[in-house]
């Protein structure tokens, strides 16, 4: 276990970006948003987590997958956008990272989806614990916070003037001890300290999800008037995808470049957009509630079902916190759970 | 390296063939370089592109095996639809697949067969029906029961008049709104069915169509006497990846590209969002 001085943090992170992009949390306005290093102000103390996810890291928002050149005549040249760059993100709060164990599964079981894989074998991800609980937070429910166990190269704790730090991997336990000269070994003291942040603020949360009676709950609840009524606040923005670092859905679109170049562009997309599940036959979800519903069955439900019990919330709080309804998902799953 | 699970590969259509109105049968070649198409049971399906438009999935018409060529059947009902009925032989599409689960056609050896479809909904089904006609020997008697909204929405008509004269195969077709030619029945072809009856033991169903005449179909069968498991039938949902990965396709946990799209009514009534 090492430390390293916050004034020395952004030394290692520039020494980082001689063979990575180095992407930070920056502080934009009231927002803290991961960005490049370069791009704004480095938010090292930053409280709370960043307003989107940093799952963009590994699963952008959008990205070319292939182009199409059609040179006539059925002579058409396909080249493939396989991400090569490398990527460091330091700031990764352990919702995040508890996240990208669900994006792994979805992404890397058989048949592997080749731009997550290569995304995920060129990304460095340096975690950052947190020592201070937001309002709207609830890791704690799933026990991906509010320090991160696993799912990181290196984490990093807030230690006053100091991080304290420790690597997750091969590659993490190389780099620091390539860049031996930021880091100093650390002591007892500084043990202490980092243990005593995780007690103070694991007790520190004022949202908690019921996550046992929720499972148990959800067995019996499908046909519940719960999705309908809450689905009326609903504004079918899309939002609560969009910020979720588990949500992992896409669409795929060809767009035409020139007249004879066409990109293969894969987009976020969200399961409560009502042309999610349209054909020319029907739609398979025609009511918000039902896609309501769907959204937490999928979490809950189908997703532990598919992986093996990984769950497709940690409890990040993002929705609860830019929801465009003012939904509160965690109070309805509670209602759900114990009771209206 | 990771082979890229969403590299189309480029097919050549060999020949195009009206089907019915609004109706196409696309022969497609296989992918260049390759001798035949990978091995493929009836029931699953292509991811196909028609290149500057996009891609879309459509289940496998021919029967199965390693074929040079296969058909697929294609109803023009948008753009990526549209766009490939105005191809021609010698164009050159992109193909991903085959993919998804087929009919459990181990599970059948021995057994009577009804077939139910209405519309492009033959489509799939014919892809069996052609399977189990090759290997005749291996199973009772076979009922094939077809309907349309109209007489030139009927597919596959050269089909149906030779699987009529085959032996111990009966095939009822029947319209919604006849013409003036029309001489058969005329009604859904659910309800030709329910008046006409079936014997339920010892058979499977075999149910393909839009998705409220599966649903209604499910019903009579299971009314029938049908157990829920001798029922089988193929779904549609919009899909993008075709692979699992993308989310559009599921019902319950099922994503119907890996899943499916093949399920016994039995599977269905275990699903959420199933029936």
């Amino acid at each position: 276990m090492k430390t390293i001085a916050k004034t020395k943090l952004i030394a290692f992170l520039e020494a980082l970006s001689d063979d990575y992009r180095v992407v930070v949390p920056l502080q934009q306005g009231t927002e803290v948003e991961m960005g490049e290093l370069d791009g704004g102000r480095l938010a090292v103390g930053y409280r709370g987590k960043t307003r989107f996810s940093a799952k963009e890291c590994l699963f952008p928002e959008s990205e070319v997958m292939l182009t199409f050149d059609n040179r006539g005549a059925g002579a058409v040249e396909t080249t493939e956008h396989t991400p090569a760059e490398k990527t460091a993100v330091w700031g990764v709060r352990p919702c995040d990272l508890a996240g990208m164990a669900t994006l792994d599964a979805v992404f890397l079981s058989p048949p592997v989806d080749t731009y997550y894989y290569a995304r995920r074998a060129n990304t460095l991800l340096l975690g950052l614990n947190c020592h201070e609980v937001g309002t709207s937070c609830f890791c704690r429910s799933f026990a991906a916070g509010p320090f991160a166990s696993s799912g990181f190269d290196m984490i990093f704790t807030d230690v006053a003037e100091r991080f304290l730090v420790e690597s997750g991997s091969e590659v993490g336990a190389r780099l620091l001890e390539q860049h031996g000269e930021l880091f100093a070994e650390a002591g007892e003291a500084d043990r202490q300290e980092a243990e005593s942040l995780r007690l103070a603020a694991e007790t520190a949360f004022t949202t908690t999800l019921d996550v046992p009676a929720l499972l148990v709950a959800l067995q019996e609840a499908f046909d519940d008037g719960v999705w309908e009524e809450q689905a009326k606040k609903c504004t079918l923005c899309g939002t609560c995808c969009i910020v979720c670092p588990t949500c992992h859905c896409f669409n795929v679109e060809d767009v035409r470049k020139t007249r004879k170049l066409f990109q293969r562009v894969r987009y976020w997309d969200s399961c409560q957009f009502t042309g999610f599940t349209r054909m020319a036959a029907e739609n398979s979800r025609s009511t918000q509630g039902e896609r309501w519903r769907q959204k937490i069955y999928d979490k809950f439900v189908y997703l532990p079902a598919v992986y093996d019990g990984l769950l497709g919330c940690t409890g990040c709080g993002r929705c609860l916190d830019l929801c465009q309804g003012n939904i509160n998902i965690v109070q309805v799953l509670e209602k759900v759970s114990h009771g209206h | 390296m990771v082979t890229n699970v969403y590299l189309p590969r480029p097919s050549r259509i060999v020949s195009v063939r009206e089907e019915a109105q609004g109706i196409k049968t696309f022969t497609v070649r296989a992918p260049e370089g390759e001798p035949s198409w990978p091995r493929f049971a009836p029931g699953q399906f292509l991811e196909v592109t028609v290149f500057g438009v996009g891609e879309a999935p459509f289940s496998i018409t021919s029967a199965p095996g390693s074929p040079g060529e296969l058909e697929l059947t294609v109803a023009a009902v948008g753009e990526v639809t549209e766009e490939l009925h105005a191809l021609a032989a010698g164009d050159v599409i992109g193909v991903r697949g085959p993919y998804g689960r087929g009919f459990p056609i181990g599970d059948m050896k021995g057994r009577r067969l009804l077939f139910v479809a209405g519309g492009i909904g033959l489509a799939p089904l014919r892809s069996l029906i052609g399977h189990v006609i090759s290997e005749r020997d291996d199973y009772g008697e076979i009922s094939i029961y077809y309907g349309a909204r109209n007489p030139s929405l009927l597919c596959f008509c050269e089909d149906l008049t030779a699987w009529e004269s085959a032996p111990h195969i009966q095939v009822r077709v029947t319209v919604d709104s006849p013409d003036a030619a029309w001489q058969g029945p005329v009604g859904t072809v659910t309800s030709l069915l329910a008046k006409e009856g079936y014997e339920a033991g010892g058979a499977t169903a075999f149910v393909c169509g839009p998705p409220v005449m599966i649903r209604h179909t499910l019903r009579v069968l299971l009314e029938m006497g049908f157990a829920p498991k001798d029922v089988i039938t193929t779904l549609e949902r919009r899909m993008e990846c075709g692979v699992g990965k993308c989310g559009h396709c599921t019902v319950g946990k099922a994503r119907v590209c890996v899943d499916g799209p093949v399920f016994s009514c039995a599977e269905l009534l275990d699903l959420k969002e199933g029936l």
